[in-house]
């Protein structure tokens, strides 16, 4: 095999996405609870579930990666799911179960009191995770529209939280993030 | 809270409350084998609550009184380590080839995750716990005072920051001034009192006395004209006077207040500037020294002469005619309400509009900038649509606002109007009876007119001063920052430094609970040159960082000819250490001037000669004005191997000890670096040098390579070891490097 030929080979396999259908895996909880995969056969331990467009599509082109520290592969991606929908039942509750974890952003169900001072909002809300104080600042940089009246807000901190339909969070916090959207 | 002595061997971050003191006797552990403890706010079923873990000396425990869930791991089985999330976490329990999810935090907790995993990583391993260890639960971004979580950085969050202290300070700057301001002062005082006397002569002294048959100055027409003139012209000076003395009063304030946050920003550490834009530093200090210039040039007086209006207005028409002035009084209530409630939502649109025009202006910017590309990508109707959208909305919003001012203003105008309207009524009534005469109606109308206008100013006054306590909070954030690369209170004098480099087991994290360096441990001799090596990412432009100190390191040592680095004084430090970058900096400012920035004193003997070391000589004397060259003026556009070549004459002529060469070369063509190269060698010879590269080739002069692998050291050693070395990381990256360059056809081995 010419030098080129296999260099051409070795760049195909670094383009292609391996894509993962629910024929040829088996995800399975491990011992300690986390998410594991049996990949045609081959069991891979522990795997990362990373979304490739997490704001927009999570649903679509998840990343399955390589997290098992004992396992020396050289794969890190192992494959790619095209689309979570393919998934059902109990395979994809684990799968929902590791992204969920993964990607923790409530969404805000309720806004109990928000309140403006010297740049800063400080906000009481009831989440899908349960009631939660915090605090953005820069609401510029931390404000993201996603379009359909989804918008995230990002705290101080760098957590993440979602208002799933922006016109329905009260007048005096849509008063306060409108310029933004 | 739980008596103290229970928590005997609690050394720290939180203490435990009442409840989850309880649940643990109930689960069977004592309070007294606790060590530290970190309250944590996530379940690992990812619902929010107070979840406690602790570190015992033989365990970790994660308990949870609300739910009932308690957890405990054993260090003889098992390690606890940190996994980091988008916005989360877990501490991972390993053991036994298993993981478990023993705990979770949200970013907020992040900081005391790391603490207690860290703690438990030394328990289990028996290392000691040092004080450092113990310390840094002080990151906390919570305030201290009302539990608030607010922006890192600040000592106390921004709504305990006492507003009266903040005025207070804001004043502070006026006082070296005081001269001037007691001018401004007195000459506000004497226009309020001309503008006081204005209707009153306008009115009765005009209609009553001297216009009026048997009036005291009946027929005196030139000589009240004439004081008239003077008045005005009285005004006029002292206007002038005022505003003079103002702006230079203004000027001054405004020139003290940047430059204490230059001052500042200069004196902090790089920490800060990576964590802000710098787009918004340079607004800090500009728009915000223009906010406090407005209080106390502007609003400040403002202020007292609207106050002054409104009570010598209110009291003039209140003991000369009661009735009169109720009926003046008669909108103001309406006039508040608008104000209050309209103006907010039409400052709303102009906020809208400017974050809009903000929007369009970035969208030319982009079409401007990237022209090339959007051209090369054929894509103008693209950048054209955008504009349109981008503009379309402005438009929108502009409209918007104008058909809103359009309805207020005239608005407001008529209800002041109607007032007035509402004086000339009932006051031409009352001169009509004969109980009161022309000159006074006329006096009350010029008063009416004069109410308005320092009401409006009144009511809007709160948003105008939060706006400019807001600015001062900011500048004096910067201010008052405590740089995190602190002075030593007792520096060791290090003289000239030899160049001995030590780290030891050296960890690093910009972020908290991401280390970059991990125990990074090495040696390096005076006149050393050490050639760094690793993928992008492994931590090697860190390491450089770390031993320039612009970071101070987060475990571990750096020393200097055997003097830890903390201890040198910075001057001295950063005097002797010399660095070339992949990206050049020129200041603005003649060639010769860019070569001495290190040196401002050196000789023009000096700057030559570092030039021809740097093989910039020729180069500079083919340009017309040779080494007084303005750069950055008048087309002078060097090729970045030029600018290469003037800052390496720059560190040439710093003479330094210690030379970090970070990527010095790697954005050049081959026959440029080349030249920069033999530059280079020059520079290095007999200085410790610490040289990082891709381009190995670049590294054959070095008498050691280290190779940084993910924050550690995994490999040392000469060229000829590592090249030779079985499965090494080197030996690997060389081989690819060497195949790369076959496959381009370049097959030159003696580039490797």
């Amino acid at each position: 095999m010419g030098n080129n030929e296999k260099n051409e080979n070795k760049m195909k396999a670094y383009a292609d996405i391996n894509y993962l259908s629910p024929d040829k895996c088996e995800f399975y909880k491990t011992d300690g609870g986390l998410l594991g995969l049996r990949l045609g056969g081959e069991d891979l331990g522990r795997v990362a579930l990373l979304r490739m467009f997490p704001l927009r599509k999570p649903e679509k082109f998840i990343s399955v990666r390589r997290e098992n520290r004992e396992r020396s592969d050289s794969r890190v991606e192992y494959g790619v799911i095209e689309d979570l929908a393919a998934f059902t039942g109990e395979q994809r509750a684990l799968i929902d179960e590791e992204l969920e974890r993964r990607y923790f952003v409530p969404e805000i169900t309720a806004v109990t009191n928000v309140k403006e001072e010297y740049g800063h909002t400080y906000w009481t809300v009831e989440t899908t995770a349960g009631g939660r104080s915090f605090t953005v600042f820069d609401m510029n940089s931390n404000l993201l529209n996603l379009g359909g009246g989804r918008v995230m807000i990002v705290d101080v901190d760098g957590n993440r939280y979602i208002f799933p339909d922006v016109s329905k969070i009260g007048e005096k916090a849509l008063r306060l993030i409108e310029i933004w959207i | 809270m739980p008596p103290e002595n229970e928590y005997a061997a609690l050394k720290g971050f939180d203490r435990p409350d009442e409840k989850i003191t309880e649940f643990i006797k109930k689960m069977g552990v004592s309070p007294a084998e606790v060590i530290a403890a970190v309250r944590s706010d996530l379940r690992t079923d990812g619902s929010y609550g107070d979840v406690w873990l602790f570190a015992c000396a033989d365990r970790f425990i994660a308990a949870d009184p609300d739910t009932g869930a308690f957890s405990s791991y054993n260090f003889s089985e098992w390690e606890i380590r940190l996994e980091n999330y988008l916005a989360t976490g877990v501490l991972l329990a390993v053991g036994g080839g298993r993981e478990v999810a023993a705990a979770a935090f949200t970013s907020s907790c992040g900081g005391a995750a790391g603490n207690i995993c860290r703690i438990c990583d030394r328990l289990r391993s028996g290392r000691p716990i040092t004080d450092d260890d113990w310390g840094r639960g002080a990151e906390d971004r919570v305030c201290p005072k009302c539990g608030t979580p607010y922006q890192k950085g600040r000592k106390t969050c921004p709504k305990c920051q006492s507003k009266k202290r903040l005025f207070l300070r804001v004043l502070g700057y006026m006082p070296r001034y005081w001269k001037e301001l007691s001018l401004v002062m007195g000459l506000i005082l004497v226009n309020s009192a001309i503008g006081l006397l204005r209707p009153y002569l306008n009115g009765s002294t005009l209609y009553d006395q001297v216009l009026a048959e048997g009036g005291k100055y009946y027929g005196k027409i030139v000589p009240f004209v004439l004081m008239m003139i003077a008045l005005e012209i009285t005004t006029l000076i002292v206007n002038i006077i005022q505003g003079r003395v103002g702006a230079r009063v203004s000027g001054k304030i405004v020139y003290d207040v940047k430059s204490e946050v230059f001052d500042a920003l200069q004196r902090l550490s790089m920490s800060f500037f990576n964590s802000k834009h710098t787009g918004s530093l340079m607004n800090r200090v500009n728009s915000d020294a223009l906010d406090i210039q407005y209080f106390l040039n502007d609003g400040l007086p403002q202020f007292i002469i609207n106050a002054i209006t409104i009570i010598g207005v209110g009291s003039a028409v209140f003991f000369s005619n009661p009735l009169l002035a109720l009926l003046i009084m008669l909108p103001v209530p309406l006039i508040v309400y608008i104000i209050k409630k309209v103006i907010p939502k039409f400052n709303r649109f102009k906020w809208i509009g400017w974050h809009k025009s903000s929007k369009l202006n970035s969208v030319i910017n982009d079409a401007l900038q990237g022209v090339r590309v959007v051209k090369a990508f054929g894509k103008e109707q693209n950048e054209i649509n955008r504009f349109e959208d981008a503009t379309q909305e402005l438009y929108d919003v502009r409209v918007r606002e104008g058909l809103m001012s359009a309805r207020i203003f005239p608005l407001l105008n008529y209800i002041m109007t109607i007032g007035g309207l509402f004086v000339w009524g009932l006051g031409g009534h009352q001169v009509l009876e004969g109980r009161m005469t022309f000159g006074t109606l006329m006096t009350f109308v010029g008063y009416v007119g004069m109410l308005y206008a320092p009401i409006n100013f009144m009511i809007r006054t709160y948003d105008w001063w939060a706006n400019c306590m807001n600015s001062a909070q900011r500048i004096f954030e910067i201010v008052d920052r405590q740089t995190d690369v602190p002075e030593a209170k007792d520096p060791v004098d290090i003289g000239r430094i030899r160049g001995e480099i030590e780290l030891r087991d050296v960890t690093f994290a910009y972020e908290p609970n991401k280390p970059v360096l991990k125990g990074v441990s090495f040696h390096v001799e005076p006149g050393e040159m050490i050639g760094l090596v690793g993928h992008s990412g492994a931590g090697k432009s860190t390491i450089t960082n770390i031993i320039t100190r612009l970071y101070d390191v987060n475990e571990g040592e750096l020393l200097i000819d055997g003097v830890n680095v903390k201890k040198i004084r910075q001057k001295d430090l950063h005097g002797q250490i010399g660095m070339v970058l992949q990206e050049t900096f020129l200041f603005n400012g003649t060639i010769a001037e860019n070569i001495s920035y290190a040196r401002p004193d050196a000789s023009m003997e000096e700057i030559v000669r570092a030039a021809k070391l740097a093989n910039a000589h020729d180069f500079i004397m083919k340009l017309p004005d040779g080494y007084e060259t303005e750069i950055g003026k008048r087309k002078t556009n060097l090729s970045g191997g030029e600018r290469q070549r003037i800052s390496i004459a720059r560190t040439v002529l710093l003479d330094p000890a210690i030379l970090i060469l970070d990527e010095a070369t790697a954005s050049l063509d081959t026959e440029t670096e080349q030249q920069i190269q033999q530059a280079l060698e020059t520079l290095t010879k007999g200085r410790t040098t610490i040289a990082i590269a891709h381009r190995l080739s670049t590294l054959k002069n070095a008498d050691r390579l280290v190779v940084v692998e993910r924050g550690e050291i995994a490999e040392i050693g000469t060229h000829e070891e590592l090249a030779d070395k079985p499965d090494g990381i080197y030996a690997r990256m060389l081989g690819l490097q060497r195949e790369a360059l076959r496959i381009r056809g370049v097959g030159d081995e003696e580039q490797l």
